[in-house]
């Protein structure tokens, strides 16, 4: 009997176990992308919505559109060049009619 | 405070059975960390615990029809056997190779005078050395009743055996920690814990 007195002593020395801070929300987050078996289908329907707008990769999403970005800007007519010549502001062909 | 707070497991579980996130989430504030605790125990690994009681966790969220309210068992019991076996499993799968590998992911005795908190360091060295040397169903019987703090007839549905068959896990389980701690020289043949370090 005090043998086992002793022994249990001893075993409630053990250390207790500290659990990691944000081990639940880590749980509840990584559940939150998945989907349970058996759920309603209209849950599941809005799930299949929803799973067409998430971006897995929202930075190689920022790559694709600025190298879409750069092929179009590429593709399309330069940019209409500046006015140089400002003379024909300046006359007037009055052969034409004037100002007015 | 909600009233989803307030609802028990089983009602919890029942909601998550019809895809309810909201009551998942409380049921994992609730107990992931003593089902942590449960899997620590049991690898003496903070990384493989918390796999443990993640997978265990996802894999009830996946298929929460795995509860069956029917054959009457609570679901914290039944969710300690799921983490007990991943662990068992997980344990199964790797060698351990460091002894006391979590001395800092756990708890430091808070004793006062540097020599006596050296020693309570040793003796808690040893004594998890001791836990974890033991057979795995010794210290699943061993975590459940002594550090879970379950009754023998709940740890005994835990592990699927008969009350008996459980309280002879607990006899063999504490002989062979006494004989480890023998051999360390934490206990003398007439179990007197020695007071001084070895």
């Amino acid at each position: 009997m005090e043998e086992n007195r002793e022994l249990d002593m001893l075993l409630s020395l053990r250390r207790d176990v500290a659990v990691p801070e944000g081990l639940a929300e880590r749980i509840i987050n990584s559940a939150a992308v998945r989907r349970p078996a058996r759920v309603p289908l209209w849950q599941n329907l809005l799930w299949e919505f929803q799973a067409m707008f998430v971006l897995p990769r929202p930075a190689y999403a920022l790559v694709a559109a600025a190298v879409f970005g750069l092929w179009i800007g590429m593709g399309t007519a330069p940019l209409p060049e500046v006015q140089s010549d400002w003379t024909s502001f300046l006359t007037v062909d009055t052969d034409m009619g004037g100002w007015l | 405070m909600t009233a989803l707070d307030e609802e028990n497991d089983e009602s919890l579980v029942a909601r998550v059975q019809g895809g309810d996130h909201q009551a998942f989430a409380l049921l994992v504030r609730r107990h992931s960390g003593m089902f942590y605790a449960a899997a620590y125990r049991m690898l003496n690994s903070a990384a493989e615990a918390e796999d443990v009681v993640q997978d265990s966790f996802l894999k009830f969220w996946n298929n929460p029809g795995l509860w069956d309210p029917r054959r009457k068992v609570k679901f914290t019991t039944w969710f300690y056997r799921v983490v007990t076996n991943a662990a068992i499993d997980a344990g199964r799968r790797r060698k351990r190779t460091v002894s006391g590998e979590g001395v800092f992911e756990i708890l430091p005795d808070a004793r006062p005078g540097a020599e006596e908190t050296l020693h309570a360091a040793h003796v808690q060295d040893a004594l998890e050395n001791a836990i974890q040397a033991l057979p795995e169903r010794q210290r699943a019987a061993l975590n459940l009743c002594f550090y879970e703090g379950l009754s023998n007839k709940e740890a005994a549905e835990i592990l699927g055996i008969k009350h008996k068959a459980l309280e002879s896990l607990l006899m063999r389980a504490k002989a062979g920690v006494k004989d480890h701690l023998m051999q360390d020289g934490f206990l003398t043949g007439e179990s007197q814990w020695k007071k001084t370090g070895s």
